[in-house]
């Protein structure tokens, strides 16, 4: 009959525990007293429920209180909790030095309103690409139908003969309209994302954009597969490498200097670029608008809209407020334009980005934090709403950070220690490594940090110690290099 | 002799008491007004059920006052039994929720008519007028579809709970339902 309480329901234990085990949520954030049990989904925040009924007295277009047990939640509702957090808030009150007022004037105050559009918008983009992603007509079931109308698929065969490919591969999505390799695996595909020029696979014809498919003639299941089994397999090894063709144009747009942002998501991140005080892309959304318009890694913002040369900080301030559509002018990292031309240099996740920020080991719920500037942040994953458990598998692929590795261990004595290090998001960090055991030739040393067991991730240091001492063997053990 | 005067004066009144049932969306400022009724002040409230008596122009009216909250919602069928009136509250700020309002004030009516001691009166307050983007009585009685409840007395009163605008010509109605049925 109407449609909000059609979809709204009643959170689940999981759900409120996980609001519950956001940063600062232990605490009401107006009082303080603990077990705090009534969310505000306007500014995600938890309060007990005499602050909620002080709230309450706002009115809700200023604070929106909804009891975690009593009331029915939306998603939007859920998801705003998740992307908010009492210290998060309380942080930004700091900030804007307003954390001492009382109730009635904190929340009545521009900033708090500042801070309420912005988690609006943060939910709304959220749940927009969550619809995306689930419009998106499910892929054929069929291995067959990779050959289908768009897309022509090539098979050739590469002799490996010595340990290294000659290549970097990385985790992708397989291309649009064609179905994951095995209905076992993950759903990704091993993407040839640069080939060194006197390297085995140059010589066999590898091409950047190539798909390693098989191996020995047995079909890889997807990308973690091939990553732990190739460095095993003993040579004579024979790869089997597929291209698909017919998909070039879309995939390798034209990079331009000068790029057309509408509403949305940038698709891109950007860092201070040492002495210059620069604003340099660090980072770009694969599938954002900035991929589209040919927007790569190490570009240099030049001119935003009217604005010559804007330092960081300019760039910062000015760039969420300025009216889309909006032309930014970049000066391309490589210098002359003619230099810049590897086809997937934007369409794929990139591989030199040594400096991005440790994003991937701090929980997206953290990193996906609302407040000023918000709209830089579009390519981190975005928790999932517990409620979709399928949805975890989604977020494996959707962002890469070049600076994590998959460790593989066989039976046997691990060869390294690990331990929690508590913080913001405690974290399990390698303490201790052995010269010669598994870890060590793993590629495992000392600070690198623990963030996924077998395809998942953002586990607790309970479980992944429980899962590296009682699972079965092989245990897949994704890491990131500390910094 | 003072005795015998306040003996004779309070025979003179026949008592009268009356049942009221105050339900309305979470939030939307019940509490409020119960205690605004009882105590002529504006209290700070946490969602919660709430039983008050209080004389109104020669009528005691134990008012019942039913959260809001979702589960809550469930169990305002039961209250409803030897109920004289029903009052509902609706935010005339939250244009969001007005679908919610009038779905759970359907709802509510609909089950009721199986309940043979049901109040044949309704009366919807429309709280919050005092703030800024409220819709007006007359608006929102039509967005709430009372014209389909042929079948009740039904009457709309715009209030702002703080002040107390609009309370008393509200309870003055539910006083005469209450009358009507005792």
């Amino acid at each position: 009959m109407n449609s909000s309480s059609v979809q709204a329901q009643s959170l689940p234990a999981a759900a409120i525990d996980r609001v519950r085990g956001i940063a600062g949520n232990e605490a009401c954030i107006d009082c303080g007293c603990s077990e705090p049990d009534w969310g505000d989904v306007l500014h995600g925040s938890l309060h007990c429920i005499q602050c909620a009924g002080q709230h309450r007295s706002l009115g809700v277009s200023t604070s929106f209180c909804r009891s975690l047990t009593m009331d029915n939640w939306t998603e939007a509702n859920l998801l705003a909790m998740l992307l908010g957090g009492n210290k998060q808030l309380k942080l930004f009150f700091r900030r804007q030095r307003i954390e001492n007022s009382s109730i009635e004037v904190l929340y009545k105050t521009k900033q708090a309103a500042y801070y309420r559009d912005q988690l609006a918008l943060q939910v709304e983009q959220t749940l927009a690409k969550r619809r995306a992603e689930t419009s998106k007509p499910p892929p054929p079931l069929k291995r067959s139908s990779s050959s289908s109308r768009t897309l022509r698929a090539e098979d050739f065969d590469v002799e490996v003969t010595t340990a290294s490919l000659g290549a970097s591969l990385t985790r992708a999505l397989p291309p649009p309209g064609v179905a994951p390799l095995a209905p076992h695996g993950n759903g990704s595909m091993a993407l040839v994302t640069r080939v060194k020029s006197d390297g085995l696979a140059a010589r066999a014809g590898v091409k950047i954009g190539d798909y390693v498919v098989a191996m020995n003639g047995r079909s890889v299941a997807d990308y973690d597969e091939f990553v732990s089994l190739f460095p095993r397999c003993p040579r004579p090894l024979r790869l089997t490498v597929r291209r698909f063709r017919g998909d070039e144009p879309e995939k390798a747009p034209e990079p331009t200097d000068e790029a057309e942002f509408d509403e949305g998501p940038l698709g891109f991140s950007i860092e201070r670029d040492g002495l210059a005080r620069e604003a340099r892309v660090s980072k770009v959304a694969p599938g954002g608008q900035a991929a589209a318009a040919g927007v790569a890694v190490g570009d240099v913002v030049v001119a935003l809209g009217s604005r010559e040369t804007p330092t960081y900080d300019v760039v910062v301030a000015t760039l969420p407020l300025l009216p889309r559509p909006l032309v930014i002018k970049f000066k391309k990292r490589d210098g002359p334009p003619a230099a810049r031309s590897a086809p997937s240099r934007a369409a794929f996740p990139l591989r030199n980005t040594k400096k991005n920020p440790p994003l991937a080991a701090t929980p997206p719920v953290a990193a996906a934090a609302g407040g000023f500037g918000a709209s830089f942040r579009e390519s981190i994953t975005v928790p999932d709403v517990p409620r979709d458990p399928t949805s975890t598998k989604h977020s494996l692929g959707e962002f890469q950070d070049d600076c994590e590795f998959d460790a593989t261990f066989d039976d046997g004595p691990l060869g390294m220690r690990i331990e929690e290090r508590s913080g913001l998001v405690p974290i399990t960090v390698v303490t201790h490594v052995d010269d010669t055991g598994q870890a060590y030739e793993a590629g495992v040393r000392v600070g690198c940090v623990v963030i996924g067991l077998n395809g998942e991730r953002y586990l607790s240091h309970a479980h992944t110690t429980a899962t590296l001492r009682h699972a079965k063997r092989p245990v897949h053990v994704r890491l990131r290099h500390s910094d | 002799m003072g005795i015998l005067f306040s003996i004779f004066s309070r025979r003179m009144y026949i008592i009268l008491e009356g049942r009221l049932l105050m339900l309305g969306l979470d939030a939307v400022g019940k509490t409020i007004i119960l205690y605004k009724l009882k105590l002529g002040e504006v209290v700070s409230t946490i969602p919660t059920i709430n039983v008050e008596r209080l004389t109104y122009k020669g009528i005691e009216l134990t008012v019942w006052e039913i959260g809001g909250q979702d589960k809550i919602r469930q169990l305002w069928l039961h209250y409803l039994t030897d109920t004289h009136g029903l009052i509902f509250v609706v935010d005339s700020n939250d244009q969001t929720r007005l679908d919610d309002a009038r779905y759970e004030l359907h709802k509510l009516l609909h089950q009721g008519t199986n309940f043979a001691t049901t109040p044949a009166s309704s009366c919807t307050f429309i709280s919050k007028q005092d703030l800024p983007h409220a819709l007006s009585a007359t608006n929102l009685a039509a967005k709430l579809d009372f014209a389909s409840l042929r079948t009740r007395k039904w009457y709309v009163q715009a209030c702002a709970a703080t002040t107390g605008v609009g309370l008393y010509e509200g309870m003055d109605w539910n006083g005469q339902g209450a009358r009507g049925d005792v």
